[in-house]
């Protein structure tokens, strides 16, 4: 009935709803108990997390190669847990002259009910998981590197770009990035002065803005600051993207759609 | 007289599934088209590298390469390459080729026609100098009310006398080719908003159609609404017409633009609650519910992305990726990979045949079990009983508006 939602269904809302399901079914029939479906839970959720964030952090960094002047240098999670040991720590860094960009990525679904339906209680408790406490994840990381920096050489920031990346689509427009502003500013999050506008990406996003980037037209953190100085911060990423770049997808994706279609083909008998 | 009087379609009209150019690659295109097709006079030969492409469907094998540029942007689509020839510059194909290519690849509204000044960087990117914006986010359109366009509005009784002339599978056939419709590059696209146009209008309501068009409004209505159509369709249509004979695609775009007027943007009450005191609740939600329609739609981004997290879960979390694998088999009695093969299947082959009825005997073709190749058609599909019991339920739960949780749970009847 529906081409879109045929893919959408095939490419990941069946994995997502059909085992969760599963697992209620389990802790329904006392098959479970209650304390190992949510281990269960819990371990799904980090396992979609990790494959999530691994695909994003392949996507920003890209071909970005550390340049032996310090000018460009980047540190992902598992780096980051080495120098902050403990501590707070999002899922990358890049820093980029004086600018740095900030990521965490986020897999948290919103619920069915809260993305389709009216339930305005569960959209407002998937964005205090979805939103405010990744905010709060970022902000603990950036003021410790505004205090103490990261890894010699140390520098002193211009901008740092916070951005939050939700794997399973959030809707970003000029109307909620107003209202996270006002939460946030409430908060107290993202307050320092050298912050630039907190930006919430979806995948789709990300990959539009990694094939720019792959072309040489920009960095992400160009694109961030163009919209920051252009009072555009608010808008959706896809409008930056289609207005002043409309190339649409990396390389990265690109290729896995042609190992996507080569499978299609080797798994007919009649040979494709 | 009646509605359908104003709104004509040809009956055996299918659809157009996707328009394969949205798909192209950047690099691909970088390296099969030369630097003639950009040189200041443009009007050399083309030649481009030719690799022989095998698409699922064999799309490619189908066609005359000088037929239709949607053959050559199928084997792009697919991954290949553009097969070799010259002089097709002059049969003006190229050039639509070329414009289709450049803009999809992102070099802009760039063609040997119109021989656009380019600057080239250092790494071979082809940039206009002067860049012309592309597709806006489909929110920005303003639509054309039924009213403004026929004159009329939709009341429950015509509705239901609409409903009651076809038997409703063929309604719903009829929705969900114009939902089909509307997903190319875009429903906003002016060539979609124009060919729609020319077919589902005649007489005056086609003039004032094109005249909303030179508006820079929008005449045809959204997925959504063409979603909601289908929605009423399977909640009330009829199993026996009292009336056949008549044009169910024609009914069934009448629905929808009727369905339109009602559902305009939502508008804040006074005294309505505020979310975190900034914005009324209801535009928040409405908001949230139409995003996901109002994002591009990329088949290929969608499937190359679904196959890569993949690889990175087999590669990276092999143990945990086999702990999710047995529980999804376990729950559904398929694999993923059974599941991805059975829907993109379905998917091309509606891009094949142009069609949103699609054979179960396709799946034979695949090698998987019989019992796993069910279970994951199970997954994807339901009788239209079904799905009008669990639509009620929904509509009950949340009211008509843009829930679609059910629809995007049984995409196949």
């Amino acid at each position: 009935m529906n081409p879109a939602f045929l893919l959408e269904r095939v490419c990941g809302s069946a994995q997502l709803w059909e085992v969760r399901e599963a697992i209620n079914q389990r802790q329904g029939t006392g098959e479970m108990s209650q304390s190992e479906a949510n281990k269960a839970r819990g371990g799904f959720g980090k396992y979609r997390g990790a494959v999530a964030e691994k695909y994003v952090v392949d996507l920003i960094k890209g071909d970005l190669r550390v340049d032996p002047n310090h000018r460009v240098r980047s540190w992902d999670g598992e780096e980051m847990e080495g120098i902050w040991p403990g501590q707070s720590i999002c899922d990358l860094i890049i820093e980029r002259n004086r600018t740095l960009l900030a990521v965490e990525v986020v897999s948290h679904a919103m619920r069915e009910t809260a993305a389709s339906g009216g339930d305005f209680e569960g959209l407002a408790k998937d964005l205090q998981i979805a939103v405010i406490e990744k905010a709060e994840q970022l902000d603990a990381v950036i003021s410790r590197i505004n205090k103490g920096g990261i890894q010699e050489p140390r520098i002193e920031y211009e901008a740092i770009y916070p951005v939050l990346v939700n794997a399973m689509r959030f809707p970003w427009n000029a109307l909620i990035d107003q209202a996270i502003r006002v939460k946030f500013k409430e908060l107290g999050l993202l307050q320092q002065p050298n912050v630039r506008p907190f930006v919430i990406m979806s995948v789709e996003e990300v990959e539009a803005l990694a094939a720019v980037v792959e072309c040489g037209l920009a960095t992400f953190e160009s694109v961030l600051e163009d919209r920051f100085r252009h009072g555009r911060s608010g808008e959706p990423i896809q409008w930056t993207v289609s207005r002043g770049y409309g190339i649409s997808r990396p390389t990265i994706v690109n290729d896995a759609f042609g190992r996507a279609a080569d499978a299609l083909i080797e798994w007919r008998t009649d040979g494709g | 007289m009646p509605l359908g009087g104003h709104c004509t379609t040809t009956k055996k009209q299918t659809p157009k599934i996707l328009t394969l150019g949205r798909a192209i690659s950047f690099r691909q295109v970088r390296s099969s088209l030369n630097t003639s097709l950009l040189s200041p006079s443009c009007v050399s030969p083309i030649r481009v590298t030719h690799e022989v492409v095998r698409s699922p469907l064999e799309v490619a094998k189908r066609h005359d390469p000088l037929e239709s540029n949607k053959w050559v942007l199928a084997r792009l689509y697919f991954g290949a390459e553009i097969e070799s020839y010259e002089g097709a510059v002059t049969d003006g194909f190229w050039n639509e080729v070329s414009v289709d290519v450049l803009v999809q690849s992102g070099a802009f509204q760039l063609s040997p026609a119109t021989a656009m000044r380019v600057t080239r960087l250092p790494g071979g990117l082809l940039i206009p100098e002067k860049n012309v914006p592309q597709q806006i986010l489909d929110t920005s359109a303003q639509y054309a009310t039924m009213q403004e366009l026929l004159g009329v509005s939709l009341t429950v009784g015509e509705r239901d006398r609409i409903l009651k002339r076809h038997a409703r599978l063929d309604l719903v056939a009829a929705a969900s080719a114009l939902i089909a419709e509307l997903y190319p590059v875009g429903h906003t696209d002016e060539e979609v908003q124009e060919s729609l146009a020319d077919r589902k209008f005649v007489g005056e309501a086609r003039d004032r159609a094109k005249k909303f068009l030179e508006l820079g409004h929008r005449v045809i209505v959204s997925p959504q609404v063409a979603l909601n159509a289908l929605k009423v369709i399977l909640l009330n249509g009829v199993e026996d017409p009292i009336e056949d004979g008549r044009d169910s695609q024609a009914d069934a775009f009448i629905l929808a633009l009727g369905l339109a007027d009602f559902h305009g943007m939502a508008r804040a009450t006074e005294g309505e609650d505020r979310w975190w005191d900034v914005m009324p609740m209801s535009t928040a939600m409405e908001l949230t519910r139409n995003h996901s329609f109002n994002s591009s739609f990329d088949p290929a981004a969608i499937i190359g992305r679904w196959w890569r997290m993949r690889e990175i879960a087999q590669k990276d979390f092999p143990a945990e990726t086999a702990t999710f694998d047995d529980l999804f088999r376990e729950a559904t009695g398929t694999s993923l990979e059974v599941l991805f093969s059975v829907g993109a299947h379905f998917f091309f082959q509606m891009l094949e045949s142009q069609s949103v009825a699609i054979s179960r005997g396709l799946l034979s073709q695949l090698e998987f079990s019989e019992e796993e190749l069910d279970n994951a058609l199970k997954l994807m599909s339901a009788t239209a009983d079904t799905i009008a019991a669990d639509l009620e339920i929904e509509v009950e739960t949340f009211g008509f508006g843009w829930s679609f949780n059910t629809l995007r749970r049984f995409s196949v009847i």
